[in-house]
C-alpha cells in the first residue's frame, strides 16, 4: 500500500501565471515543488531552476560497458575456439569495432532507459494529487504539507491565480 | 508556423479522434490485409514443408528475392529513425507532426525485414544458431563475418528504435488514460507507467530523450552501412565497392520519406488532420526526397565511372550487363524510378500537388526495390566464370511472401493508429503558444 503524500494542489489555465506563481514559492523558500504541466516547457523549466538530470550518468555507463563487452567478448570466443578464416588474425580489432559500436549504442539506450525509470520513478504508484487535465491544457502545482499550513498555502495558490484548489 | 498554433485542447481532442472507433472501410481494408499475410504464411508454410527449391534460388544466385526484400525493409525505416532521431538534434520543427507515425514505420519495417533472413535460410528453427551463446558444440559464432556484424546491427536497431518509440509515446498514453473510462482506462493506465507529467517526470524524460536521438544518430548510419558491407566485404563484381556505405545510407533515407509520404498522404485525408500534416510538410519531405534522389543518382554514375576507370573487365562487363543484359528490365526501372521520377520535385507546384507527389513516391518505393534486386542478382548471376553462370526467376512462393510481407508492414501500422495516436500530442504541443494571460507574453512567445 502506498502512502500519499499530503499536500495543496492548484490548477492553473495559464503559463504565465503558473510561472510567477513558482517564482513567488521559490522566493519563499519552497523548493518541494511538485510542477504538472501538458509539454515540456523551457519557460518552467527555467522558473524551477533545477539541476541538469543525472541521467546522462546511466547513458556514459551503459556506453563504456557495451563497448568493452563488444571487444572482450569477440575477442574471448576467438581464443577459446579458434577458427582460422582466409589469414586474418584470430582476435580482428578491426572487425570487432563492428560489434563495439552497436553495443555501444545498445547499452548505451538500455541504461539510459533504466536511468529514466529510476530517476523520473516510473513503474510506482501516484502519491500525490493529480488532475486529468494536465495531460491535456492545465498546469498545476503541488505543495506537500499538513495541518495548518494547507490553509495557508490554499490562500496563497489562489492569490498567486490559482483557478481552483485542493487539499489531499 | 503560424498555422500549427492551435489551443492545446484543440490539439488533444483533433489527434485522440484518430483513435475512435473504426469505419466500414477500416475494417474491409484490414479484412484483405489480414488475408495478405495469411497468404505470405501459406507461401512460407510451402516452402518449409517443400523445400527451398519451391524459391527460385538456385545456385549460383543464392541470393535473390527474399534478400532484396531484406534490404529494402531495413532501407524502408531508416527514414523513421532519421526524421524522429537526426531531425530532433537539428530541432527541424516540421518534424513533430509526422515522426510518430514515421518511427512507427521504422518499427514496423525493422520487424518485416528481421523475418526475411528467417525465411531465407530455409530451415527457420534453426535460425537462432546467428547468436552467440554457449553450446554444446562448443563453437562460437564468426565475429569477423559481415553476416554477423548485421545480427547485431539490425537487432541493436530494432531495440533501441523500439525502446526509443516506447519512451516517446508514455506522455500520449497518458493522455489517452486521463481521457479514457473503465476497462480502457486500467490499460492504458497500466501502459502509462505512472507517467503524471510532473516535472519530476519530463525534466528525466527530456534528458534521456536527447540522448537516445543522440545514440540513435550514429546507429542509424550504422546499420544500413554494415547491411551495404554484406556486399562490399565480398569480392564479388558489382559489389566490392568503398561507395556502398553512404549509397546505402541515402538510399534508405530515399526509399524511407518516399513511404513515409505514401503512407501519410492517404492518411491525413482519412482522419480529416490536414490542417496538423499541412502542405509544408510535404514540401519539407519532399525536399529530403530530391536531395537523397540526387545523392543516389550520383552513386549509380560514380559505379560507371570507377567501373570503366578501374579497368578490372570483371567490373567493366557487369555494369555492361546490368544495363544491357538480361535483367535491363530493372536496371532500367532503376533508372527512371529513382533518378527521372523524382525531378518534376524541383518545382514547388509539384511539391505541394499531393496528388503528384503520392505518384512519384510510388514509382520511388518501386525503384528502389528494383535496385536492391539489381545489385543483388546480377551480380551473383555472371560472376567471374562463365561455366558458373545461371539465370534466376522469382518464383510464385517469393512472389507471396513478398506479398505477405508488405500485408504484414501494414497490419501493424492499421493496428498502430487505432491503439496509439499516430501524431504527438506533447510535441505537437509544444510547438504551439502556451495557454497564456498576459497578451504580451503570449506575442513573445509566439
Amino acid at each position: 500500500m502506498s502512502q500519499q503524500i499530503p499536500g495543496v494542489l492548484g490548477v492553473f489555465s495559464h503559463m504565465d501565471t503558473l510561472i510567477d506563481a513558482i517564482k513567488h514559492f521559490k522566493k519563499n523558500g519552497r523548493e518541494d515543488l511538485k510542477v504538472f504541466s501538458p509539454a515540456p516547457l523551457h519557460d518552467i523549466e527555467h522558473a524551477l531552476d533545477e539541476k541538469v538530470s543525472p541521467v546522462r550518468r546511466f547513458t556514459l555507463l551503459g556506453g563504456f560497458l557495451g563497448c568493452t563487452l563488444g571487444y572482450v567478448f569477440t575477442s574471448f570466443t576467438s581464443l577459446d575456439w579458434v577458427l582460422p578464416t582466409s589469414g586474418k588474425p584470430v582476435v580482428s580489432p578491426v572487425a570487432f569495432t563492428v560489434i563495439a559500436f552497436e553495443l555501444t549504442i545498445l547499452f548505451g539506450s538500455i541504461f539510459t532507459l533504466f536511468g529514466i525509470i529510476l530517476n523520473a520513478k516510473l513503474f510506482r504508484k501516484r502519491k500525490t494529487l493529480y488532475d486529468d487535465r494536465f495531460t491535456d491544457d492545465k498546469f498545476g502545482i503541488f505543495i506537500p504539507c499538513t495541518g495548518d499550513d494547507a490553509k495557508v498555502l490554499e490562500k496563497e495558490l489562489r492569490s498567486q491565480g490559482a483557478e481552483e484548489v485542493t487539499h489531499g | 508556423m503560424k498555422e500549427l498554433n492551435f489551443p492545446y485542447n484543440d490539439i488533444t481532442r483533433d489527434i485522440l479522434k484518430t483513435l475512435e472507433k473504426p469505419s466500414t472501410s477500416y475494417v474491409l481494408m484490414m479484412a484483405c490485409i489480414i488475408g495478405g499475410v495469411l497468404l505470405g504464411g501459406v507461401c512460407w508454410t510451402i516452402q518449409l514443408r517443400e523445400g527451398m527449391g519451391v524459391a527460385g534460388l538456385n545456385h549460383p544466385v543464392g541470393w535473390g528475392v527474399y534478400i532484396t526484400d531484406f534490404v529494402f525493409w531495413v532501407g524502408i525505416g531508416h527514414a523513421g529513425t532519421l526524421i524522429s532521431a537526426i531531425l530532433f538534434l537539428f530541432r527541424a520543427r516540421w518534424r513533430n507532426a509526422i515522426f510518430r507515425s514515421a518511427e512507427a514505420m521504422t518499427i514496423f519495417a525493422v520487424m518485416t525485414a528481421g523475418l526475411f533472413p528467417i525465411i531465407h535460410v530455409g530451415r527457420a528453427w534453426v535460425a537462432w544458431w546467428l547468436v552467440p551463446y554457449p553450446n554444446q558444440r562448443m563453437l562460437w559464432v564468426n565475429f569477423r563475418s559481415p553476416l554477423l556484424w548485421d545480427v547485431f546491427a539490425v537487432s541493436t536497431y530494432f531495440s533501441v528504435s523500439a525502446i526509443f518509440f516506447c519512451i516517446g509515446l508514455i506522455p500520449d498514453i497518458a493522455a489517452i488514460r486521463d481521457r479514457a473510462k473503465g476497462l480502457r482506462r486500467k490499460i492504458y493506465g497500466f501502459l502509462s507507467v505512472g507517467w503524471d507529467s510532473s516535472n519530476h517526470q519530463w525534466r528525466h524524460y527530456m534528458a534521456g530523450y536527447g540522448f537516445f536521438a543522440a545514440l540513435a544518430t550514429p546507429l542509424v548510419l550504422s546499420v544500413h552501412s554494415v547491411v551495404s558491407w554484406d556486399f562490399a566485404v565480398s569480392i564479388v563484381p558489382g559489389w566490392h565497392s568503398t561507395i556502398f556505405a553512404p549509397y546505402f545510407v541515402a538510399g534508405a533515407v530515399f526509399s524511407g520519406m518516399a513511404m513515409v509520404m505514401t503512407i501519410l498522404i492517404p492518411f491525413r485525408k482519412i482522419f480529416s488532420i490536414e490542417k496538423y500534416l499541412t502542405l509544408w510538410h510535404f514540401d519539407m519531405m519532399a525536399r529530403l526526397v530530391l536531395l537523397t534522389s540526387s545523392i543516389v543518382t550520383y552513386s549509380y554514375l560514380t559505379e560507371y565511372f570507377i567501373a570503366w576507370y578501374s579497368d578490372d573487365k570483371f567490373e567493366q562487363f557487369i555494369f555492361w550487363e546490368r544495363a544491357f543484359g538480361k535483367y535491363a528490365i530493372p536496371f532500367w526501372g532503376m533508372i527512371f524510378c529513382n533518378c527521372i521520377a523524382p525531378l518534376p520535385l524541383w518545382f514547388k507546384s509539384i511539391r505541394t500537388n499531393l496528388k503528384w507527389v503520392f505518384v512519384i513516391t510510388i514509382f520511388i518505393n518501386i525503384g528502389m526495390w528494383f535496385e536492391r534486386f539489381n545489385i543483388i542478382v546480377s551480380s551473383l548471376a555472371q560472376e567471374y566464370d562463365p561455366y558458373a553462370w545461371g539465370w534466376y526467376t522469382p518464383s510464385i512462393i517469393e512472389a507471396g511472401i513478398t506479398l505477405g510481407s508488405f500485408c504484414w508492414f501494414f497490419m501493424w501500422f492499421f493496428l498502430f493508429i487505432k491503439f496509439f495516436p499516430s501524431m504527438a500530442l506533447t510535441e505537437m504541443k509544444e510547438l504551439a503558444t502556451p495557454p497564456m494571460k498576459g497578451k504580451k507574453l503570449a506575442e513573445e512567445a509566439a
